[in-house]
């Protein structure tokens, strides 16, 4: 019968450790278990002196483990050094299999070694989940490995990458540079991949820089060799090194077999905790990513938190002073008080676990506001999400005459139309009495929608009402639109997806709550473009109104979510509502007649079309070059790169072009900009005019670079010599104006090396005042910036 | 989009201000009769002249405005547009200053270098607007970087095909590839030409060669070949219209410099010798 | 024979990758042919390069198709080759090792020299952008700057330094101290003729840097240029140190640099008094239109020669004058002509008398000896018809006369019947005491007769007023006071009226009485002349009559000292 300890964490990133540093200081029985052979392997994995950033800032720190923003090996070897400290029992290469649970006592069994007795378990094992690894026989050949650092470290080797999947590619293209490399993908095609590195990769097999293998999947593995199931037969493939990227299967298998439920199906859906970070199996607690808490520091506290839960004393959490801080707007009033009643009051937010909810808060700021007080103006480009505490606030729906206003009462909320749209702001909110508003991030909002399907559905329904009010039946009062609201669904389409075809049934309409659209018409055998949809318009309602065919096809320009009205439902309404039919039908003609003057201009149709394929309709503020126009000076260049410490954030050259029109590489400020989705720090955000901008907290990641499609991203860190006019001009000394020569960014990888990168782009020259400096240095007037509303405008310039 | 030129730029405003200046200085010099002959010695001479030096150094100081990128001076377009239309007013004005005395005195040659600059000035106006048009033509939506990296593919494809073929040809193909040039010196830029460019020699070699039909391999390689001499021509025009965007710029600026030179010496000798 | 082939990567970190071959061949090609036993794919080598082949157990390299093959550095056809040996064959190096296990022959093959990214190589030979053909405007711009400044404004300052500058004294005509300074491009304008002489020495003018041209620098050369007005009564007088500027604009060209346009005194003259409230002067613009009437100086107290300058003819109807003499020019000129002493009668011209000085511009004064004494001879006895009375001086008359008389006393043999016998005595007779008393008592009376008779003072009041004097023994002819200026501020020349009748301006004709002024009116002069810009007259302005630096006022030069009064200064004054 081996000694049952007190506590066994599984997994030493920063969670754990931090729980086993504190366990062995408190001289509490405890073990420390890591798969690999070396503590917190996810930092482990960095890049070599990444620069590790310890956000957010507000946070104190609660752990026996040193942490503060440093090189990875700075800090890695700082926790080394504190589990040494402290004693902490550790054991490597302790890959946990199962956990069960017997009247009070856990058995943790260990892939390949003897189990583990526990009364209490934490679970700190990330979301990095375990890296799948081949079933042929032969899969732990020292030859085959799961991941890939540094590409270069290989050379002159036959070296076969194993999946499909963005790191598979990126790992094949970037070794086929000094090695022969082989690919071999299940499928036919590289489905999984995004569409940059489909084309890298294609690109590479028809250089032949790459070798690939499809609807291949090994089957024995031998020392120098690996042999291949193919359509025809087997191959025998010789090869120096294999490596397999078949992704890492997410962790919740694994934590559902323990016994743990997840609130929702959803992919991203995080296991529900209480306060004391305890799971709804008593003894088994939940701490760091798992447990919904990405951020190092807040690892490190929880650690230190959960093993004093565990002791038995409740201590308050690490954020309690900065929650009290937050509410002490509200007059002296106990932050646990509080939380009560906003779970009780709102009910978008019943359903949040109380540390989600902690976190919503913290995530949140507090307003309190006086009678007449303005939220947000109508146009704004805020796009945070706003929920009513206490007290009403007015929604100016008709911006002619702000008297006119829908009041939202007690857990009612607001302002997720842009949140949705991407869009500005539709209406004007103002406080209509005294009121208590939390606002919350788009980012923590977003995460919500994912995890918390009530959260979700809440949102949709309210979401759809109030867009059909907005856009469709403006003044129609919400009980007359049930009926419509009720058989309405949310439909998403990706881009170049059709909404519906020229000549189908039209039984239905769409209201385009986000993305946009093209229309378009078969003309002599070819698509030819006839009109662009931003959101907040519909489509499809001439079928109806006409009963006829589709008169034409509706193409999502980009990721398009659209609300999908029932034919009669309209019908009805527009037999019930006169104000709704003359509008709807003045909207018609207006369209007929459009579509009439687009046919004759084909070129203005191309225009769009091409403006649409550059993905410029997901933008909300465009650069655009006149060709005719633009005398290559590259003035905007230099002035971009001289308004932002010597970094351009704009390419003139490079870029495609159509008719006259040329679309630099530069940010187009998207409406849902894909460089937000994943930032450690949350640095980027979107300025009320629209900016979407990187403040100073970047850890220079490179996530941003990776994730924007249009590669308007780049890392650099600012030239040391500035470019000095007079000096430069007369005698030619330093720097020229926007001089790249003096810059050492390379636009490949992220943060690296000594100097610390961060990530640069357009701000749209936010706070400097006259404007975007582009547009302000343009000598000949060729550069302006337009946003997807102006595109018709551009079009019928027709050059 | 601001679809419009410089010279029509928000409604002729700086044409008119020039005319207005024009206009003002014309009507001044007529009614005006002075002690003699009129000069730049007369209170309206000197009043002209101070006018026309100020001018001059504004104008110039468009390069600097040009390249200070910080601060709100409005847009670069206005400085632009009033700094061509004042730039000819210029020439009315100091005409007037002259009241057309000339003479192999460095007065005169101040006069020449003015009259020098604006003429480079007008031509590079004229190039402004006739050459972007032209660059977007003849590129027809491939930016220039795009058609060297596929000159580059190009290139190693010819290279591979070659190899297959007998040594002659590998050897004169290699040989193409290694000895194109695109731009070089100065004047192969502006004639956007190149002679005795090598791939066009291959190519010729490659035709004949093949006389009694082409094999495959040769006919992927000519195909290149001719793809690879078409994208050439186009990158050599690219390059000779955007030296042509710049070159009138070397002698717009350098007389510039001159003309400020000889101001300075125009005003300090006629101090000089009051 | 069995041949290993070891092909050799070497990789940047220093360490090799080795892929080795085994195949058995009599002959080992090297070829860029797929063919060939060793590949060799590379641009710069054959499709069949080269083979090893064995004769009598010793390897030789061939060289294929003409080729050459370099074996340790020497390019050969064909060679014996050894382990050891290296060969290379385009960019590659192929070694000849000692052969390993279960081989004949082992070779190693590296590439050593591979192709270049042709996208690096294709820019590494190419310029596409302007600025790297390696032009630089800057440089180009200095170049000009600098070059311009130095030429036109620095070497000639210096020069100018060195050239021992500084003041030329041009009054003394030294023309071997004009230089020729090296400004000579700083030159605005050509110099007028009257000063084209100074060539290129600017200094001549131009004495002070900075410093506009001083009138002290003109009054050097022209002393005597004096004011426009008297600049102690007038403060506008004295323009400054730079007046001479102010109206003469050199580098103007040829053509004088003097001032003829009337508007230039208009400027002051159509409104005077704003500008010299003490002035007598009548304002005008115009000769045609509003010039004042001609205002002839004339005498008016001859005792006391005192001229009234401002007598107005247009004022007074007949304007007088009293000159002291008495004569009738319409007795002179009259139709039917004077008798004339030895000639008889003759008809007699203006010119017989008024005769214009050599410049043509007035006339030369009157003398009786030339002009009166041919008719007017002055005896005053027949019995002497060759005496003549001296013209001017009454006493020094009395003298010769007396001298006659006492003479033919003395000697007797006077025919005169009314005479005394004894002077009608037979000549040289003596005489007694007494008879010699009485004698000499009748020459003293009888000169008394003369002198106060009809061939004495009645031939003088003639022409002049006689009136007795108790102080002397004789009576006394008043002086005679005749303008010989008549209008002291204009400059009327005869000579270039020639062409016109006297009588035109002058009406001699018919004045029969010395009192008359014979100066014409302004509308005698209207009738020919007009004001600037007459088109159907003369065109005149201003300085055809008038100039502007009054004659006798202070000089420019002397920037003040006692200041003469107008009348001290009038030239006309004592004749």
């Amino acid at each position: 019968m081996p000694e049952i300890v007190k506590v066994a964490i599984v997994g030493s990133g920063p969670a754990g450790a931090s729980a086993a540093a504190h366990a062995a200081k408190l001289g509490m029985a405890h073990v420390l278990l890591e798969r690999t052979d070396h503590a917190s392997d996810t930092i482990y994995k960095y890049q070599k002196g990444k620069f590790v950033m310890a956000t957010p800032d507000i946070l104190p720190l609660r752990s026996d483990l040193q942490f503060q923003a440093g090189k990875r090996e700075v800090i890695l070897g700082a926790w080394d050094q504190g589990l040494e400290d402290h004693q902490v029992n550790i054991r490597f290469n302790a890959d946990v299999e199962a956990i069960s649970n017997k009247d009070g006592v856990f058995t943790l069994s260990i892939r390949g070694g003897d189990p583990v007795l526990a009364e209490n378990v934490v679970l700190s094992i990330g979301l990095q989940g375990n890296i799948n690894k081949l079933r042929c026989k032969g899969a732990d050949l020292p030859f085959v490995q799961y991941q890939l650092d540094d590409p270069d470290e290989y050379e002159a080797e036959t070296i076969v990458v194993i999946g499909a999947g963005d790191a598979a590619i990126e790992n094949a293209v970037a070794l086929s540079r000094l090695n022969t490399v082989i690919i071999i993908n299940r499928r036919g095609e590289f489905a999984r991949a995004k569409q940059s590195n489909l084309s890298l990769i294609t690109d590479a097999i028809s250089r032949g820089d790459v070798q690939c293998y499809y609807n291949a999947s090994p089957s024995l593995i031998e020392p120098g060799m690996i042999v291949l199931e193919t359509e025809d037969g087997e191959a025998k493939v010789p090869c120096d090194r294999i490596i397999a990227r078949l992704g890492a299967s997410p962790p919740r298998k694994f934590v559902e077999s323990c016994g743990i439920e997840f609130p929702s199906s959803d992919a991203g859906a995080l296991p529900e905790v209480s306060e004391t970070y305890e799971s709804n199996v008593p003894g088994l607690y939940i701490i760091g990513a798992l447990g919904g808490y990405p951020l190092i520091k807040q690892a490190l506290n929880q650690g230190y938190e959960v093993v004093e839960y565990i002791a038995g004393n409740a201590i308050a959490p690490a954020d309690q002073p900065i929650l009290e801080e937050r509410f002490s707007g509200m007059g002296d009033v106990k932050v646990n008080e509080v939380l009560a009643a906003i779970r009780k009051s709102i009910p978008i937010f019943a359903g949040l676990n109380p540390l989600l909810l902690r976190e919503t808060m913290l995530e949140s700021k507090v307003h309190v506001l006086k009678e007449g007080e303005i939220v947000f103006q109508r146009n704004d480009y805020s796009d945070t999400f706003f929920t009513v505490f206490r007290g009403t606030v007015g929604i100016q729906i008709n911006p002619a005459d702000p008297t006119q206003m829908v009041t939202l009462g007690e857990g009612e909320f607001f302002g997720e139309m842009g949140l949705i749209s991407g869009r500005r702001r539709t209406a004007t909110v103002v406080a209509a009495v005294d009121c208590v508003l939390f606002e919350t991030t788009r980012r923590t909002m977003l995460k919500l929608i994912q995890s918390v399907d009530d959260v979700r559905r809440a949102m949709d329904k309210t979401a759809i009402l109030r867009q059909v009010q907005m856009y469709l039946t403006p003044g129609v009062p919400a009980e007359d639109l049930q009926s419509l609201v009720e058989t309405a669904e949310i439909h998403r389409f990706k881009a170049g997806e059709v909404l519906f075809e020229e000549g189908d049934e039209g039984d239905h309409m769409h209201l385009i709550r986000a993305g946009s659209c093209t229309i378009s018409k078969r003309i002599g055998g070819k698509d030819v473009v006839l009109n662009y949809v931003p959101s907040g318009n519909y489509v499809g309602e001439m079928a109806l109104l006409s009963d006829m065919p589709r008169s034409a096809t509706v193409r999502a320009a980009h990721n398009v979510e659209s609300i999908c009205i029932t034919g009669q439902s309209f019908k009805a309404l527009m037999q019930s509502n006169e104000s709704v039919r003359t509008a709807v039908e003045s909207k018609f003609r207006e369209r007929i007649r459009s579509n009439e003057q687009m046919e004759g201009r084909p070129e203005a149709g191309n225009i769009i079309q091409f403006l649409v394929e550059q993905g410029v309709g997901e933008g909300t503020d465009v650069l655009l070059i006149d060709e005719s126009l633009c005398v290559h000076c590259d003035n905007c260049e230099k002035a971009c790169a001289e308004t932002h410490d010597g970094i351009s954030r704009l390419d003139r050259g490079a870029g495609p072009s159509f008719a006259t029109i040329h679309v630099p590489t530069s940010c187009r400020h998207c409406q849902h900009p894909h460089c937000m989705a994943d930032c450690p720090p949350n640095a980027i955000h979107r300025a009320p005019d629209g900016e979407v901008f990187i403040d100073d907290s970047c850890i220079g990641c490179g996530n941003c670079q990776r994730n924007c499609p249009y590669g308007v991203i780049q890392m650099a860190s600012p030239p040391e010599e500035k470019f000095d006019l007079f000096g430069w001009l007369m005698f030619g000394k330093g720097p020229g104006p926007g001089d790249k020569t003096h810059l050492s960014n390379d636009k490949s990888t992220g943060a690296g090396g000594d100097v610390i990168k961060r990530a640069v782009k357009c701000d749209m020259c936010k706070g400097i005042d006259g404007g975007a400096a582009c547009v302000r240095a343009c000598p000949t007037g060729a550069a302006a910036r337009v946003s997807p509303e102006d595109f018709m405008s551009l079009a019928m310039l027709g050059r | 989009m601001a679809h419009e030129s410089i010279l029509i730029y928000r409604k002729f405003r700086y044409l008119k201000w020039a005319l207005l200046l024009v206009a003002i200085s014309s009507v001044l010099y007529i009614a005006h009769a002075p002690v003699g002959s009129p000069n730049g010695g007369t209170w309206l001479g000197y009043t002209l002249g101070t006018i026309s030096a100020g001018l001059m150094v504004w104008l110039a100081w468009f390069g600097i405005r040009k390249r200070s990128y910080k601060g709100s001076s409005g847009r670069l377009e206005d400085w632009l547009s009033a700094h061509v239309y004042l730039g000819l007013a210029l020439l009315i004005v100091a005409t007037l200053h002259s009241g057309f005395q000339f003479g192999w005195n460095i007065h005169t040659l101040l006069y020449a270098l003015m009259m020098g600059v604006a003429l480079s000035g007008a031509v590079g106006l004229y190039f402004y607007s006739r050459f972007p048009r032209l660059l977007s033509q003849n590129r027809g939506g491939l930016s220039a970087e795009v058609m060297l990296s596929q000159i580059a593919d190009l290139d190693r494809d010819i290279r591979t095909l070659a190899m297959t073929l007998d040594d002659q040809t590998n050897n004169v193909v290699y040989e193409s590839i290694k000895n194109t040039r695109i731009g070089n010196d100065f004047l192969r830029q502006l004639s956007g030409t190149d002679p005795q460019c090598p791939t066009s020699a291959a190519r010729h070699y490659v035709e004949r060669a093949g006389g009694q039909g082409l094999s495959t391999a040769r006919r992927d390689l000519l195909a290149r070949l001719v793809k690879k001499e078409g994208l050439l021509r186009r990158l050599r025009r690219d390059i000779q219209l955007r030296l042509g965007l710049q070159v009138w710029l070397y002698v717009h600026v350098p007389l510039t410099f001159a003309m400020l030179a000889a101001l300075i010496a125009h005003v300090v000798t006629v101090f000089y010798y009051w | 024979m069995k041949v290993l082939v070891k092909y050799i990567t070497r990789k940047t970190s220093g360490g090799t990758a080795v892929r080795e071959e085994n195949f058995d061949s009599e002959v080992v090609a090297f070829g860029r042919a797929t063919t060939c036993d060793v590949e060799l794919p590379d641009s710069r080598v054959l499709l069949q390069h080269a083979q090893i082949v064995r004769r009598s157990e010793s390897l030789y390299i061939e060289a294929l198709a003409g080729e050459t093959v370099s074996v340790n550095g020497h390019l050969v056809k064909t060679r014996r080759i050894h382990e050891g040996d290296e060969l290379r064959i385009g960019p590659y190096v192929i070694i000849l090792e000692t052969p390993e296990t279960q081989a004949e022959i082992t070779l190693s093959v590296e590439m050593t020299a591979p192709q270049d990214d042709e996208l690096a190589s294709l820019l590494a030979r190419s310029k596409l952008r302007t600025d790297e053909v390696g032009i630089s405007k800057r440089q180009l711009s200095w170049m000009m700057f600098v070059a311009v400044l130095a030429a036109i404004l620095i070497i000639p300052m210096v020069a100018t330094w060195f050239s021992g500058s500084g003041r030329i004294d041009i009054s003394a005509m030294d023309r071997s101290a004009l230089t020729h300074a090296p400004t000579t491009l700083w030159n605005t304008g050509e110099l007028s003729s009257s000063h084209r002489f100074f060539g290129n020495s600017c200094e001549v003018c131009h004495v002070q840097p900075f410093v506009p041209v001083q009138d002290g620098t003109c009054t050097s050369c022209h002393p005597k240029i004096s004011h426009h007005a008297d600049p102690h009564m007038f403060a506008f007088a004295s323009f400054g140190d730079t007046a001479c500027q102010s109206c003469h604009k050199e580098h103007q060209g040829k053509e004088s640099i003097a001032r003829d346009d009337q508007a230039f005194c208009a400027d002051c003259h159509q409104d005077l008094s704003s500008h010299a409230a003490e002035t007598t002067l009548l304002n005008v613009t115009d000769f045609a239109l509003d010039h004042p009437g001609f205002r002839p100086s004339v005498a008016k107290n001859v005792a006391a020669h005192v001229m009234d300058r401002k007598l107005a003819m247009s004022d007074t109807p007949t304007p007088t004058e009293n000159s002291g003499l008495i004569f009738n020019h319409e007795d002179h000129v009259r139709a039917d002509g004077v008798e004339h002493p030895e000639k008889g009668n003759i008809q007699l011209e203006c010119s017989n008398c008024h005769v214009s000085d050599d410049g043509g511009v007035s006339m030369l004064p009157i003398s009786f000896e030339s002009h009166c004494h041919d008719c007017h001879a002055l005896r005053f006895d027949t019995q002497f018809p060759d005496r003549e009375m001296v013209h001017g001086d009454p006493l020094a008359v009395f003298s010769q006369i007396s001298d006659v008389y006492e003479a033919v006393a003395m000697r007797g043999g006077y025919q005169e019947p009314e005479a005394p016998a004894i002077l009608r005595r037979r000549p040289n007779t003596t005489l007694t005491a007494p008879e010699k008393e009485a004698a000499q008592n009748w020459a003293l009376s009888k000169t008394q007769e003369v002198m106060n008779g009809r061939f004495g003072r009645g031939i003088c009041e003639e022409c002049h007023k006689v009136v007795d004097d108790s102080s002397s023994p004789v009576w006394r002819v008043e002086p005679v006071y005749i303008a010989t200026q008549w209008f002291p501020k204009a400059t009327f020349t005869h000579k270039k009226h020639n062409s016109v009748d006297c009588g035109t301006c002058h009406a001699a004709k018919t004045s029969i009485s010395s009192a008359d002024v014979l100066m014409p009116t302004i509308e005698t002069c209207r009738s020919c002349h007009g004001g600037e810009y007459a088109t159907d007259l003369v065109p005149s302005t201003c300085v055809d009559c008038h100039r502007f630096h009054q004659i006798g006022l202070e000089l420019m030069q002397q920037n003040s000292s006692s200041a003469p009064s107008l009348e001290a200064a009038a030239p006309e004054d004592g004749q």
